[in-house]
């Protein structure tokens, strides 16, 4: 069960209204690559991990990305609680303001609602955890997009942290798969094919993948 | 079942139990914050919820992962989870 803690991960005090950029944060919120998205696809996926490496690194991603929700949606909050109806007016925060007010609603940038169809649970764990490297590295490019189109530098430092975190998630999901294949490797008739960087019991590196071939 | 077993689970439903009303009185002083009476059962349950839990800690090991103190290996993985019985 969970356990809800009175505070932020990372401090969040932004000083300058800007209902714009709130409209193309909230996208992290409840967009296609969110934090609810990652949140709801890691806690799922859990059940159907074989070993214990997996079901705890997808427990504690889960819970960890429950609480970057929690700072997205207090970025939207503090980029429009002192906007003005002139400043909502003339922005493309407006559409959004018309259905939401200044409540935080998980919706895509482009207006698109939440939608549970932007993950999948195969019930597969090497499929779900390749889909959650896939995952970590979209979230990774739309803070990315964030940090081009935001010139904020109290948004951008917790924007950029939460990139980071993006980054140490993937580097998690890759070892995990790992000990997945491994135990198959010895179990079972898979041939794996490292094709970039190293094996982490050798000198890690942030960016390997895997191949498997089932024989 | 074994008597290992039997121990930890009777234990746990203890725990359960008072987490469970510590909740409940939690909600309910959400909305009477000065009801005196919730305030005495909220402290009494909550302090016997941290015994229990210590209890439950030290003989089979951690429910969150900062409970994990172990200097030779990091306990947190190990299963069961609570979805498996």
């Amino acid at each position: 069960m969970w356990q809800y803690e009175k505070k932020l991960q990372f401090p969040i005090n932004i000083k300058h209204a800007n209902p714009k950029l709130a409209q193309l944060i909230i996208s992290q919120y409840g967009g296609p690559d969110g934090e609810l998205g990652a949140s709801l696809r890691y806690l799922s996926q859990r059940f159907s991990m074989t070993d214990n490496v997996c079901k705890g690194i997808l427990t504690d991603i889960g819970t960890e990305e429950l609480a970057h929700l929690e700072m997205v949606s207090t970025l939207v909050h503090q980029l429009t609680k002192n906007a003005t109806t002139k400043e909502i007016e003339n922005s493309p925060f407006a559409q959004y303001y018309i259905d939401h007010g200044k409540g935080v609603y998980p919706v895509a940038a482009s207006g698109q609602t939440f939608d549970a169809a932007t993950f999948q649970v195969t019930g597969d764990p090497i499929a779900d955890l390749v889909e959650d490297l896939a995952a970590e590295q979209k979230a990774r490019a739309t803070y990315d997009n964030i940090l081009r189109l935001s010139d904020d530098p109290d948004v951008n430092n917790v924007i950029k942290y939460l990139r980071q975190r993006e980054i140490v998630h993937f580097q998690r999901f890759g070892e995990a798969i790992l000990t997945v294949s491994n135990r198959f490797l010895i179990e079972k008739i898979i041939v794996i094919k490292w094709i970039t960087g190293a094996c982490p019991a050798h000198g890690a590196s942030s960016g390997f993948i895997v191949y498997i071939n089932i024989l | 079942m074994t008597i290992h077993m039997a121990g930890r689970d009777e234990l746990m439903k203890q725990l359960m139990t008072y987490d469970f009303v510590e909740k409940e009185l939690n909600l309910f002083l959400d909305t009477h914050p000065m009801d005196m009476k919730a305030l005495e059962m909220h402290k009494s349950v909550a302090e016997k919820a941290m015994e229990l839990r210590a209890e439950f800690v030290q003989k089979y090991g951690p429910i969150s992962p900062n409970e994990c103190r172990s200097l030779e290996k990091w306990c947190w993985i190990e299963g069961p989870w609570p979805w498996e019985n």
